[in-house]
C-alpha cells in the first residue's frame, strides 16, 4: 500500500502543526494542511487525498458546510471524512450521527489514540 | 157588786186570753226546742262524719271532744282521745312550734291556719293543715279551742312533683346548650340562663336590668336598634346575628331568634330569646374569605395565567388578568368564546395542543409547551400545565391550570447553553494542544530530535498560559456578574489609573513599537482602583493587538457634568457597524480567529463592561472602518467632601 495522503483542516495553527506531527512522525502518513474551509475545498481540486480530518468549528465556513460541499461534488464525494471536534453538547452529537462521515473524534485526544482511531475508522489497521 | 162582778168577768176573760197566749207560747217553745234539737243533731252529725278531723280542746290543748275523722287520722279510738294532750300527736320537730302557737292562742281570740306534721299513734307522720279557732264566752274569755285537721299528704306530693317539674324546667333553661334570655320593652334583661351568663362571663346580678345593647359590639348596635322595635310590633325575629361582648372584652358571634310575649291587651311584655354561638361558623367564613382573598391576590398579581375550566362543558370559570398581558387578548373574550383561545396557538403547535386537551379530559392532567401568536404578530412560548380538581367521590369536575410565558426563560436557557458550548470549546482547544504536544513527547519519538522536542514544549507552554488566562477571565467575569466581587471604592485620580494601566502593557507595546499619549487631567473618580486598572488594561491590550506597527494609542479622561468620561483610541482596522453592540458580549470577537491570532480569551471586553457597570457607568465604542476605534466608559465623580 502506498503511503496514505491525509488533508488536515483546522483554523488553529498550533493544532494543525500538532496533528501533522502525529500523523507524520507517529503513523508515517503524508499530510497536507489547510487553515480554513475555503483552502480545503481548493486543495481537494488539485490533489488526491485518502482521507480528510476536518475541524468542525471554524470561522466563516464551518466543518458542516465544508462537508456538505464535499458531498455535493461527485469528484470529492467518495473521500472519507473524519470530524475532529470539541463540540460535545447532545444536540451537536445528534447532528453528527445524522452525517454519513467515516468517524467523529472528540478533542482533546492523545497522539497514539488519534492515529489508532483514524486507522480503525478507515480500515487501515488490518 | 155588779161592777165588781163585771171587773171579775173582765179579768177572767183576760186570764183566759193569757192562758191561751201561754198555751200558744208553749207550743211555739216546743217547736223551737224541737228545731234546736234537730239542728244540733245536724251539727253533731256534721262534726262526727266530716271528712276532716275536728277536735275541741281546753286552752291547754287537752282534748275534750273529737270526731271520727280525727280518730281515723290519729289512728286511735275516739274514747281514748279524750283527756289526751293534742301535743303528743304533733311530730317531734314541730312540737316546740305547736306549743308556741298554743301559747299565742290563749292570749287572744283568733283564727289561724298552721302547717304542722302530725304523728299518729302508729304509722308514719303526715303533713296537715290545721285551722284553729278559739271558743270565747260573752265576756271574751277564751273557753276552749277548736282544731280542724286536714291531711295534705296528697297535696304535698302534688306540690313536690310540681316543684320537681319546675326545677327540671329551670335546669333545662339554665343548662341548655344555647343561651336564653328575656328582654322587657326597654330592651333590658329580665331573665337570662346560666349558659348565656357563662358565655358572657358575667353574674346574673351584673346583667339583670341592664340593656342588651351594653353587651354587643358597637358594630352590632345598629342591628339591635333597628330590629328591636320591629320585633316588638311583629312578635318574632329569626337568626339575627350579633357580635356579643364578654366581660373580659373579647367578642363572639351569636345568632338570635325570639318570640314576643304579650299581655291580654296585646301589649309587649317581654321577649323569649334563644341565642346560638356561631363563632366557629364566623371564623370559618372569615378564614374562607381570607383564603379567597389570598388566592385572588396571588392569582391576580403573579406573572402567570391561572385558569379553571369545567371538564364537561369546557367553559372557563376563571382566568387571571395575566392572560391579558401574555396573550394580549381580553379575559372577557375567553369567557365568551372559549374556542377563540385555540386561534391564538401557533399553527404548527395546534395538533399537540388539541392532543393535550383530549388528555386533560381523560386524566385532568397535561404539561405542554406551545407557541402563541399575539394580535401584534409577536410569538411567545407558553408552558401550560393542568391539574385535575376532584369532588368527594373522586370524580374529576374541573381542571385548574397555570400557563407561564417562558419565552425569556427559554432565551436565557439558550444563551446559557451557547455559553457552555463556547466555554467548553474554548477550554478544549488549548487542552487539546497541551495533551497532544506532551503526548508526542511521551511516545519518545522526539527524544533524539532536540528542535522538535523544544517546539513541543513551547506549544504546551503557550497553550497552558492561554488556558490559565481563560480560566482566570471566566472566574473574574463570573465573580463580577454574580456580585461576589466587592468593589471597595475610593477617591482616585484618573491620571494615576491611566498611568498604572499603561505601565502594565508597556512591554507588549514596545515589542510592536507602539507608543502611548496620556492626555493630562486632574479629574477624580469614585472607583475601585484595581478594577479600573484591569478594565483599562483590557482596553489597552486590545488596542495594542489591533494597532498597526509603529502607531500611537491615545487615552484620556475628562470631567463631565455628572461623571468622568474615559477614552482609549487606536488606529486599527475598525469595527463593522453591526458588531459595535455585541462586541462587549462574551466570546464576541469580530473575527473568531482573533483569539488565536491575537492571543485573547474573548472575554476582555465583557470583563471591562462588567467592571464599569458595577460602578454604575456605561461602556461603548465608536469606530470607522480602516481608521480605528475609540472605546469610551464613564465613572462616577467622588462624593463632595464635607
Amino acid at each position: 500500500m502506498t503511503v496514505p495522503q491525509i488533508l488536515v483542516v483546522d483554523d488553529e495553527e498550533l493544532l494543525r502543526e500538532l496533528v501533522q506531527a502525529c500523523l507524520e512522525d507517529l503513523a508515517g502518513w503524508e499530510t497536507t494542511t489547510a487553515a480554513s474551509g475555503e483552502e480545503c475545498l481548493q486543495l481537494v481540486q488539485t490533489k488526491q487525498f485518502d482521507a480528510i480530518l476536518l475541524d468542525v468549528s471554524m470561522p466563516r465556513m464551518d466543518g458542516y458546510e465544508v462537508y456538505e460541499r464535499l458531498q455535493s461534488n461527485p469528484m470529492t464525494r467518495s473521500i472519507p471524512v473524519i470530524l475532529l471536534t470539541a463540540k460535545v453538547l447532545p444536540s451537536e452529537r445528534e447532528r453528527f450521527s445524522r452525517m454519513d462521515v467515516a468517524g467523529v473524534i472528540a478533542k482533546p485526544i492523545e497522539p497514539i489514540a488519534l492515529t489508532e482511531a483514524i486507522a480503525q475508522m478507515l480500515g487501515w489497521d488490518e | 157588786m155588779e161592777r165588781v162582778n163585771q171587773e171579775l168577768q173582765i179579768t177572767l176573760e183576760e186570764l183566759q186570753i193569757t192562758q191561751e197566749e201561754l198555751r200558744e207560747s208553749n207550743h211555739q217553745l216546743e217547736d223551737t226546742v224541737l228545731a234546736v234539737q234537730l239542728q244540733r243533731q245536724r251539727y253533731e252529725d256534721l262534726f262526727n262524719f266530716a271528712p276532716d278531723g275536728y277536735l275541741v280542746t281546753d286552752t291547754y290543748g287537752t282534748i275534750q271532744q273529737a270526731n271520727q275523722a280525727a280518730s281515723n287520722l290519729l289512728l286511735i279510738g275516739l274514747s281514748a282521745l279524750v283527756d289526751k294532750p293534742l301535743a303528743i300527736y304533733i311530730c317531734k320537730q314541730d312540737k316546740r312550734l305547736f306549743l308556741t302557737y298554743l301559747r299565742q292562742l290563749r292570749q287572744s281570740c283568733d283564727r289561724q291556719t298552721y302547717e304542722l306534721t302530725i304523728q299518729p299513734r302508729q304509722g308514719s307522720p303526715f303533713p296537715a293543715v290545721i285551722t284553729v279557732s278559739t271558743i270565747c264566752d260573752r265576756q271574751g274569755q277564751i273557753m276552749g279551742i277548736r282544731w280542724m285537721i286536714k291531711d295534705i299528704t296528697v297535696q304535698k306530693q302534688g306540690e313536690a312533683a310540681l316543684q320537681q317539674h319546675i326545677h327540671e324546667i329551670e335546669d333545662l333553661y339554665n343548662q341548655a346548650p344555647c343561651g336564653y334570655h328575656s328582654l322587657n320593652a326597654e330592651g333590658n334583661f329580665i331573665r337570662i340562663n346560666d349558659t348565656e351568663l357563662n358565655w358572657l362571663g358575667y353574674t346574673r346580678d351584673e346583667i339583670l336590668h341592664k340593656n342588651f345593647s351594653d353587651f354587643i359590639t358597637a358594630d352590632s348596635n345598629p342591628v339591635f336598634q333597628e330590629n328591636f322595635p320591629q320585633f316588638m310590633k311583629r312578635g318574632w325575629v329569626n337568626n339575627l346575628e350579633f357580635e356579643m361582648l364578654r366581660k373580659d372584652g373579647t367578642t363572639f358571634w351569636v345568632s338570635l331568634s325570639a318570640t314576643g310575649v304579650k299581655d291580654e291587651d296585646g301589649n309587649f311584655v317581654m321577649s323569649r330569646s334563644s341565642i346560638f354561638d356561631i363563632s366557629e361558623r364566623k371564623h370559618a367564613e372569615a378564614a374562607l374569605c381570607e383564603s379567597e382573598e389570598k388566592f385572588r391576590q396571588l392569582a391576580e398579581n403573579i406573572q402567570a395565567v391561572f385558569w379553571i375550566t369545567d371538564i364537561h362543558t369546557q367553559q372557563v370559570f376563571y382566568v387571571s388578568p395575566a392572560y391579558e398581558t401574555i396573550w394580549q387578548r381580553s379575559c372577557e373574550s375567553l369567557y365568551q368564546n372559549v374556542p377563540s383561545w385555540l386561534d391564538s396557538i401557533y399553527p404548527d403547535d395546534r395538533q399537540q395542543v388539541e392532543a393535550a386537551l383530549l388528555e386533560q379530559r381523560r386524566t385532568g392532567k397535561s404539561d405542554i409547551q406551545y407557541r402563541i401568536i399575539r394580535p401584534d404578530g409577536s410569538i411567545r412560548w407558553i408552558r401550560d400545565r393542568a391539574f385535575p380538581i376532584k369532588n368527594e367521590t373522586g370524580e374529576i369536575i374541573r381542571i385548574a391550570g397555570i400557563a407561564e410565558d417562558i419565552t425569556d426563560r427559554q432565551k436565557i436557557e439558550q444563551i446559557k447553553n451557547e455559553f457552555i458550548g463556547i466555554v467548553s470549546h474554548e477550554l478544549r482547544t488549548p487542552l487539546t494542544a497541551i495533551k497532544m504536544s506532551l503526548g508526542l513527547l511521551k511516545t519518545g519519538i522526539y527524544d533524539n530530535k532536540p528542535d522538535k522536542f523544544k517546539r513541543m514544549l513551547d506549544i504546551a507552554f503557550i497553550d497552558t498560559n492561554r488556558l490559565a488566562n481563560l480560566v482566570n477571565d471566566i472566574l473574574d467575569l463570573e465573580r463580577l456578574e454574580s456580585g461576589r466581587t466587592v468593589l471597595e471604592k475610593t477617591r482616585c485620580n484618573a491620571a494615576d489609573l491611566m498611568q498604572q494601566a499603561v505601565e502594565g502593557v508597556e512591554t507588549l507595546a514596545t515589542a510592536q513599537q507602539i507608543s502611548f499619549i496620556i492626555n493630562p487631567t486632574d479629574a477624580q473618580v469614585w472607583a475601585a482602583a484595581n478594577a479600573i486598572v484591569q478594565a483599562l488594561t483590557n482596553l489597552l491590550s486590545n488596542a495594542i493587538k489591533f494597532s498597526p506597527v509603529n502607531s500611537t494609542i491615545t487615552l484620556g479622561a475628562e470631567r463631565q457634568t455628572d461623571c468622568v468620561l474615559f477614552w482609549v483610541r487606536e488606529r486599527g482596522r475598525g469595527i463593522p457597524a453591526d458588531k459595535l453592540e455585541t462586541i462587549f458580549g462574551r466570546f464576541q470577537q469580530v473575527d473568531a480567529s482573533d483569539s488565536r491570532d491575537k492571543g485573547g480569551t474573548g472575554l476582555g471586553l465583557a470583563i471591562c463592561h462588567s467592571i464599569i457597570e458595577q460602578h454604575g457607568g456605561k461602556t461603548w465604542v465608536e469606530s470607522t472602518l480602516g481608521e480605528g476605534s475609540t472605546f469610551f466608559f464613564t465613572l462616577p465623580q467622588p462624593p463632595a467632601e464635607i
